[in-house]
């Protein structure tokens, strides 16, 4: 209870709130009473009391019931490697001993000034505009063909998702095969029209286009999928409303479904920015970089001027210069396409 | 009180267990035959039954595995007693850390050293102290299909120098024949051909003297000659069609197959290369021969200067005392007799040569005794970093991608960088 002489106290007849502070010190103002009269005087209450607040409140019990865990696992997982890895990118360092041999930013000159790093990141780019204006479109096409609920646009569905399912090594693989100049699928095509079958994973720029092929091939089921359940989203009742209004199928489409796909349609083209940025366990199977490093992404060429060389300052400078790049290009991807206001 | 007396005799448990326990020899290979694997194990028991309270285990990984796995697991506390190494530049970074052990006084005990060939021990010798034991011995040599050869025309013995290989070629492709197989995509079979050229032209004062720096290193005149060499052979197309995008087990298929003439390859291409034939057995003994690759007229290098593949053992520091007793056994005459016998290798130890049944491999391991000069496999002597360098620069002098000049000026600058 608190003293009548108090002149803060706002008197005898209050009932006290049970809080866990009032309990505990008796006598004096609960953090309640002295927070009702803060608000009486007007006064915004400061950080150090809010937080004080804050510590008595069951949000912040559930906080530290459930923080820690994610916290540690975070910690340990994600920012714990990544200070490492930007701590290892100084050294000149194979993975033996300790770090020794500091050579300051040397490492992140020899990765700026490597014409292959640039070429990765070029691949990783063609990736992206391949993904946009290839892979999306069909995957948006096929989407709208077969999103509805009839038998044979199920199996479709599955037909076309099949890929996706399937490993990245294993899709690599098979198409090795395909390729393959001496009893490929490819070659028996060509041999059926009297040509020499091209080697295709041999030869410089057409490794790339096979390269994309497979991207394309393997990932546009994902699109679709997410296009699939994008265009059964939109209401039934906004397009019957556009049908009794006279509007054809091809306009309701275009101006209605599209308009209202919007937000997958970017979700879809942040997924190619990601993926294009993961490539690798695809470039391995099916080209390992080759010919002449001509087809890596940016992992696999950390991969395979990183890790494999034993560089480990080396493939720490390019792993902390693609996650600088990773930050900025979803930072600015975020800023232009994902605002909320510009959602549905 | 429960939990207090079941705590006391866990712990009690474990003490005794402990002071029981056997001396454990960790052995970590890569070998994935199970005839060789057999007998090792063989070689575990006869030695176990000799030494009560010493057991051998042998632990396999994968060799790509391997390769990842090994910074780690050699700096914790599970480090095996002995782990294969190809020697070369990661032995050196290895033994630079201080995680191997000098075994040096204790293999000299009895001449246990001079049992094996002085090139094998010579390979995993360190500023004169030795850090492990050889295995096995894998020469490359030049392998020819008879059958091939002679619709060419070709008399395979008569090839001593360069230009008569490269005749050779034009007159398999004369008669519509591909004369050889590389596996292009893995890159390191095309460095066989580099490296050799640069072994025939500027001999062994010559290849030291670019290790060390001298005469300009790797950008000296002999490399350029011996990349340009490579260039001009390469750009007569020999290769089966689309090699660059093929591995070395597609290639030795090709080779294996009958459809080349030649395949400069190691001698383990007669199992693991027969291995990947259509029909899985290969080219037989009396379809097949090899010669030593070609000198080159006014070169410094001799045919039979070998450049080889050699196999061995590191020992760890901490290992047990008793791994060294037990290479004794195990990489003692006897085992390998036995291994060398059925032509599973060709063991580093002297006098097996003579026992292999296989008279192909017989011959190349008699070379072996002969030879002045074993030359390790570049890729694995220049190190992890730069060996990777002279197979990516190999592999873009075969495609036309770069010019003599920059493949040795990228050459000697990756092996200056990984001096420092």
């Amino acid at each position: 209870m608190a003293l009548p002489t108090d002149p803060r106290s706002p008197g005898p007849k209050r009932p006290p709130v049970p809080t866990l502070t009032s309990n505990v010190q008796q006598g004096l103002p609960s953090l309640a009473e002295a927070r009702e009269l803060e608000v009486m005087l007007g006064a915004r209450p400061s950080l150090w009391r809010r937080l004080q607040d804050f510590s008595g409140s069951s949000q912040m019990r559930a906080c530290l019931l459930f923080l820690p865990p994610a916290l540690l696992i975070f910690t340990l997982f994600v920012t714990w490697p990544v200070v490492e890895a930007a701590y290892y990118s100084f050294f000149n360092w194979n993975g033996y001993g300790a770090p020794s041999k500091w050579i300051g930013l040397e490492n992140f000159l020899r990765v700026l000034n490597d014409p292959i790093f640039y070429h990765s990141l070029f691949n990783n780019l063609l990736i992206v505009l391949v993904s946009a204006f290839i892979q999306v479109p069909i995957a948006l096409a096929l989407a709208l063909l077969i999103s509805d609920k009839s038998r044979s646009s199920v199996i479709f569905r599955a037909i076309f998702f099949l890929p996706y399912i399937l490993g990245e090594i294993v899709a690599g693989l098979i198409w090795r095969y395909i390729y393959d100049g001496n009893y490929g699928v490819v070659a028996v095509i060509c041999r059926w029209f009297g040509q020499q079958a091209p080697e295709v994973l041999a030869t410089e720029g057409w490794a790339t286009a096979a390269l994309l092929l497979v991207i394309v091939w393997k990932y546009f089921g994902f699109h679709m999928a997410l296009f699939v359940a994008g265009r059964q989203g939109v209401g039934y009742d906004v397009l019957e409303a556009a049908k009794i209004d006279g509007a054809t199928r091809w306009q309701s489409t275009l101006n209605i479904v599209l308009p209202l796909m919007r937000p997958v349609i970017v979700l879809s083209l942040f997924f190619s920015i990601l993926g294009s940025l993961q490539a690798f366990a695809i470039i391995v199977a099916l080209t390992d970089g080759g010919p002449s490093n001509s087809t890596h992404s940016a992992v696999s060429y950390l991969y395979n001027f990183g890790i494999k060389r034993m560089r480990v300052g080396f493939g720490s400078a390019i792993g902390v210069t693609l996650f600088i790049v990773c930050v900025l290009v979803m930072v600015f991807y975020k800023r232009l396409f994902m605002r909320p206001k510009e959602g549905r | 009180m429960k939990l207090k007396s079941l705590l006391s005799c866990a712990l009690l448990g474990s003490i005794v267990s402990h002071a029981s326990a056997e001396t454990v020899i960790k052995i970590l290979h890569i070998q994935s035959n199970s005839k060789i694997r057999e007998i090792w194990q063989q070689a575990a028991q006869k030695f176990e039954s000799t030494h009560p309270g010493v057991k051998v285990q042998f632990d396999y990984l994968e060799n790509e595995a391997f390769k990842a796995k090994l910074p780690t697991l050699l700096q914790s506390s599970a480090r095996p007693s002995a782990f294969h190494s190809w020697g070369g530049g990661v032995m050196y970074e290895q033994v630079g850390s201080g995680i191997c052990q000098d075994i040096s006084k204790s293999v000299n005990e009895g001449g246990f050293k001079d049992t094996f060939y002085p090139a094998a021990i010579q390979n995993f010798t360190v500023e004169g102290k030795i850090y492990g034991l050889p295995n096995d011995v894998a020469p490359i040599v030049l392998w020819y299909n008879k059958d091939l050869c002679q619709k060419a025309g070709i008399d395979p013995a008569q090839i001593k120098y360069w230009e008569d290989f490269v005749d050779a070629v034009k007159k398999c492709q004369a008669a519509g024949i591909t004369p050889l197989a590389a596996g292009g995509k893995d890159k390191w079979p095309l460095h066989f051909y580099t490296a050799l050229l640069m072994m025939r032209i500027q001999g062994k004062e010559g290849m030291e003297a670019a290790y060390q720096d001298k005469n300009g290193g790797f950008a000296n005149p002999d490399v350029v000659k011996a990349f340009k060499f490579f260039q001009d052979f390469a750009a007569l197309q020999p290769f089966q069609k689309g090699y660059l995008a093929n591995t070395y087990n597609e290639a030795a298929g090709t080779f294996h197959d009958g459809k080349t003439a030649f395949h400069l390859m190691g001698s383990w291409d007669l199992v693991e290369g027969r291995a990947n034939a259509a029909d899985k057995k290969g080219l037989p003994d009396e379809k097949l021969g090899w010669i030593f690759f070609p000198e080159v007229k006014g070169g410094k290098g001799k045919a039979n200067d070998l450049f080889a593949s050699l196999d061995g053992w590191l020992i760890t520091k901490e290992a047990p005392k008793e791994t060294i007793d037990f290479m004794r056994v195990w990489l003692g005459k006897d085992i390998q007799t036995e291994l060398a016998g059925p032509g599973l290798f060709i063991p580093a130890v002297k006098g097996t040569a003579d026992v292999i049944q296989d008279p192909l491999l017989k011959q190349i391991a008699q070379e072996i005794d002969r030879t002045q000069w074993i030359e390790i496999a570049m890729d694995q002597l220049l190190g992890p970093d730069t060996g990777r360098v002279l197979n990516d620069m190999s592999a873009d002098l075969a495609s036309g991608n770069t010019t003599p000049e920059k493949a040795a000026k990228a050459l000697e600058a990756s092996w200056q960088q990984n001096k420092q």
